[in-house]
């Protein structure tokens, strides 16, 4: 634990330490040449030394254990295997939530200053994985990453949010009920201290791990020189397979992703084929009655219906498009309009602009 | 007698004449009060009129209106009321001041102006 | 009583000063009592002058008595006044009956246009007595019912009609008050924006305060503008009140009967926009009375002004103090507020990125609360059209106004029915209390509200909100009972029900 506080270390060392025959003992008192033996810099030396004269991993784990933090460190049995296969696994990760999920778990990543087009497809292919039981993974930021997080708890789904803060913060500060959902059925995941706040030069570390826990990454939307391109070169790094969402040539805001495909990674065109293949079954093709069985029992009038198939097939729409289409009255459409975003069925994907949330058309 | 005076009495008279000329009935001519004197003392257009006179001739610095300042004014004023309360006088009066100028070729030429403490009497 | 009497203004209201006028002997001098010197020197010569291009000279001392002598009075207005005191006093005319003068004086004789015309003809009714104004001032006097006035060219009619030698024109009153004018702009103008419309509709009907969200070009400029002429026209008692506050600031009439609409910039100073200044003239929330106040990219506002608003927005009138006095205007609006959805404007459009970062957005957001949006009823995003969009909403224009202003009647008749006995003219002036009681909800409704405002997490003043608008929806329709469809038209404009980043 007080290796992992002092920074840059990874469970590697503990098999350098078995193999050089340095041993915990040996480390705290400052012994030069087992520092020299594991190959340690100076400024860590010192952290090393003062931090085991102290008390803070005891007091950490009674923090832990008072926030509610779980600690799995490299040797629990409960250590994501996945994790175990990358390059330099961290030493232990902080857990809050639930026990990690099981089964596949697939990364959606992305920038920040995302347009809706790419928090839209961010979105409904978190709620198609979450359909197929694919657990989605990503970082918890603004924009792509809480798209895909939404996504997939709105049908219900399991996610995981990979945090580059202390797991007892919540960053960005908006975000603080949608970790509290996550964690309903979820569970956020940090490899920093609790308290630790959020320092630009934490978040690239921590992609590391949202590649490592997944099967495969999906960059939706990112610029060229982005934490989300970082994640994918992780990605590619672990041997996991990585998937990009094509974006307009002409938008700066894609150009990281649209690279990612010309340099080889799957066009990811068709999420309802993607989430077929993640999970190995079949989906099945948009239809009411699905949508009703799975969103726990609302039932929807015939224009409610409407309207969503229209929002499906279409991506957004304004108020008279639908109108337009569905051949109702403004007042009509806004009327379902009201009750289908109070059921979270549709969102504002901008002024005036609807769209379906959780479709698979 | 010293030339000034001169011109002040031949101004005086040929004001009385002018005046007269212009519709205004002269009343009295040099009226000695305590505090001062009134040059003509007229009635015009329902008012009594104190109507002081000036001369001089063109070359001079000062134009003959503009030698009768604020404080002359002051002494006109104390002594036109003095007057009007000795006559009984209860109705609207006024100061004019008649400007003689002697030209270079010798012709005088008058000037009235009206009722010149207008604006300047505190109400 | 004394016969000549002149107006001075508080606030919209005129009140009558009486004119003294001794005149003794003495040197010439005009006192003044009762208005403020400066004023004083310029009301002597203007008064003075026109006297005497009527050839009569003022001689002596004249004392000119100003009753009461303690309030506040304007030079100007009483010209004419003083000018007939005078004359009356010197016996050239004889001012028989009491009456109202009003005017100020060229050096001609020529009486000028003044404001506070409409008060006065106002005070002129109430006391029964003629009243005499500048012909400037004759056109808004002759929408004032009920009165004798006449109109002064020149002092010289005045003395003229006052010595009975001739007769001054009389101010007839005109019947020229248009009740629906040409609409500007249509509903039918504006392309495509249904929802908007709507919302509008809504508005109109239950006088509910607006803030519309939208990309720069998305027309929300458009939209508010229309608001005016889908509310009702302007009742006779409401047409007096805003003729009264438009002619105490001097401004030209407008005979119409439709709503005044004011924009106001958001570098607009506090005392342009509530009142002040030196003579303690209305502002453009007073000139917005009874009409619609707009304020265009509400989140540049600043706080200061905002803060003044609130209490007119409660209240319906607003106080504009001095150390000389404090008078009350009327200021009672219809509020639209207008603002994009983020800093640079295109958060969440179909084809501008936005540029944004995300704490920007964050900020930005912080700033759409407060005193002033806690009173709007109606949240109504406004999108901005593509071309494609544009096209194909060509021959789609929907009703024109006049339909749309049709039901809004309908539906304002069926409020006053119902709120008239409590002392309420609209839905959105109900308070909590009655609303729980009165609103006429069904059962059905009962549920489905609650239901929908757990889901939405909507506040106390969030369901006051909804059941208001769902109430106003209902008139529209002409149900009794709300129910379901309306409620559920109601939460499509619920605080935040719209923005993608409440999620």
């Amino acid at each position: 634990m007080l290796l992992n506080a002092c920074g840059s270390f990874d469970a590697r060392i503990l098999d350098l330490m078995e193999e050089r025959g340095v041993s915990l003992e040996d480390l705290s008192s400052g012994s030069r040449s087992a520092m020299d033996l594991l190959g340690i810099v100076d400024t860590a030396r010192e952290r090393i030394v003062e931090l085991f004269s102290s008390e803070w991993p005891e007091e950490e784990m009674e923090r832990c254990e008072k926030k509610g933090v779980k600690v799995i460190f490299f040797s629990d049995p409960e250590y994501p295997q996945a994790l175990r296969g990358i390059n330099d696994p961290p030493l232990l990760l902080y857990s809050r939530g639930r026990t990690l999920p099981s089964g596949e778990k697939v990364a959606v990543v992305g920038t920040r200053k995302c347009t809706s087009y790419g928090s839209g497809c961010a979105s409904t292919l978190a709620s198609a994985l979450a359909g197929a039981g694919v657990t989605v993974v990503s970082g918890g930021a603004r924009g792509i990453d809480c798209a895909a997080h939404r996504g997939c708890l709105d049908p219900g789904g399991k996610t995981v949010a990979v945090v580059g803060t202390g797991v007892d913060i919540a960053y960005p500060a908006s975000h603080a009920s949608l970790y509290r959902e996550i964690m309903e059925e979820g569970v956020i995941l940090g490899e920093y201290p609790l308290g630790t706040s959020p320092r630009p030069w934490n978040f690239p570390r921590r992609n590391r791990i949202i590649a490592g826990l997944s099967s495969r990454c999906v960059v939706v939307e990112a610029p060229e020189k982005s934490g989300a391109i970082t994640t994918a070169r992780c990605a590619l790094e672990a041997g996991r397979e990585v998937w990009a969402v094509p974006g307009r040539i002409t938008d700066r805001v894609c150009r990281g992703s649209n690279a990612l495909i010309s340099d080889g990674a799957s066009p990811l065109v068709d999420i309802v084929a993607f989430a077929s293949l993640v999970s190995g079954r079949q989906m099945d093709l948009f239809s009411p009655e699905t949508a009703k069985s799975e969103m726990s029992g609302f039932s929807l009038t015939p224009e409610e219906r409407e309207v969503l198939r229209l929002l499906a097939d279409h991506g957004d729409m304004t108020v008279d498009n639908i109108a337009t289409e569905g051949k109702m009255s403004a007042a009509a459409v806004l009327r379902v309009i009201g009750v289908l975003s109070a059921y979270g069925l549709v969102f504002a994907s901008g002024p005036g602009r609807w769209s379906a949330a959780a479709s698979r058309g | 007698m010293p030339r000034h005076l001169d011109l002040g009495a031949a101004g005086e008279d040929l004001a009385v004449r002018e005046l007269s000329r212009l519709g205004y009935r002269v009343m009295g001519t040099n009226i000695r009060m305590r505090m001062g004197e009134l040059d003509i003392v007229a009635e015009e257009g329902g008012e009594i009129v104190v109507v002081e006179v000036r001369t001089r001739t063109l070359g001079r610095m000062l134009p003959p209106e503009a030698t009768v300042g604020p404080s002359k004014i002051r002494k006109l004023v104390r002594t036109g009321t003095a007057y009007m309360d000795s006559i009984g006088w209860e109705g609207p009066w006024r100061i004019d001041i008649a400007a003689i100028t002697l030209g270079t070729d010798g012709k005088p030429a008058l000037e009235v102006f009206r009722d010149i403490t207008v604006g300047l009497i505190k109400p | 009583m004394n016969a000549v009497l002149g107006v001075t203004l508080q606030g919209i209201q005129a009140l009558r000063v009486e004119v003294e006028v001794e005149i003794t002997g003495g040197l010439f001098v005009i006192s003044v009592v009762g208005l403020p010197d400066a004023s004083v020197r310029e009301a002597r010569e203007r008064v003075r002058a026109a006297l005497r291009s009527l050839g009569i000279s003022v001689k002596g001392r004249v004392a000119v008595n100003l009753a009461p002598a303690d309030s506040p009075k304007e030079g100007a207005l009483l010209d004419l006044p003083i000018a007939v005191g005078i004359a009356h006093s010197m016996g050239e005319i004889h001012v028989t009956r009491p009456s109202l003068f009003m005017g100020e004086l060229a050096l001609d004789g020529r009486v000028r246009r003044v404001r506070g015309a409409v008060p006065a003809a106002i005070l002129a009714r109430d006391m029964g007595l003629p009243l005499f104004v500048p012909a400037g001032n004759a056109r808004e006097v002759s929408l004032v019912k009920g009165i004798e006035a006449y109109k002064v060219e020149h002092i010289r009619g005045l003395f003229e009609h006052l010595r009975g030698s001739a007769m001054l024109q009389a101010i007839e009153p005109s019947e020229e008050s248009v009740e629906y004018p040409e609409p500007d702009p249509d509903l039918s103008d504006i392309k495509g924006q249904a929802a908007a419309k709507r919302a509008l509709e809504i508005a109109a009907a239950g006088h509910h305060n607006v803030l519309l969200t939208g990309s720069p070009g998305s027309g929300k400029t458009l939209l508010a503008r229309s608001l005016k002429d889908i509310l009702p026209p302007l009742s006779d008692d409401e047409m007096m009140e805003v003729l009264m506050v438009r002619s105490t600031v001097g401004l030209s009439l407008d005979s119409s009967r439709r709503r005044p609409f004011r924009a106001i910039h958001h570098t607009a100073s506090t005392i342009s926009v509530c009142g002040g200044g030196t003579n303690l003239r209305p502002g453009e929330i007073s000139l917005a009375h009874r009409g619609v106040l707009f304020l265009d990219e509400f989140t540049e506002f600043r706080r200061d002004l905002l803060e003044s608003l609130r209490q007119p927005l409660e209240d319906g009138c607003i106080s504009v103090s001095r150390a000389s006095g404090s008078v009350t205007y009327p200021a009672r609006v219809l509020l639209v507020a207008a603002c994009n959805p983020c800093q640079c404007g295109y958060l969440g459009d179909p084809v501008e990125p936005c540029r944004c970062s995300p704490s920007a957005v964050d900020r930005y957001r912080r700033k759409m609360s407060g005193p002033i949006l806690d009173r709007v009823d109606l949240y109504v995003t406004v999108p901005r059209l593509t071309p494609e969009e544009l096209v194909q909403a060509e021959g789609q224009e929907g009703e024109g106004s006049p339909e749309v202003l049709k039901r809004v009647i309908r539906a304002r008749e069926r409020q006053w029915e119902r709120w008239g006995p409590l002392g309420f003219q609209c839905n959105a002036e109900l308070p909590e209390k009655a609303l729980k009681k009165q609103v006429g909800i069904n059962a059905e409704g009962r549920r489905f509200l609650k239901e929908m405002a757990g889901r939405v997490r909507l506040s106390g003043r969030g369901i006051s909100r909804v059941m208001k608008v769902a109430r106003t929806i209902a008139d529209l329709a002409g149900d009794v009972d709300i129910s379901t469809v309306h409620l559920a038209e109601a939460l499509a404009f619920r605080e935040g029900g719209d923005l993608p980043w409440n999620r």
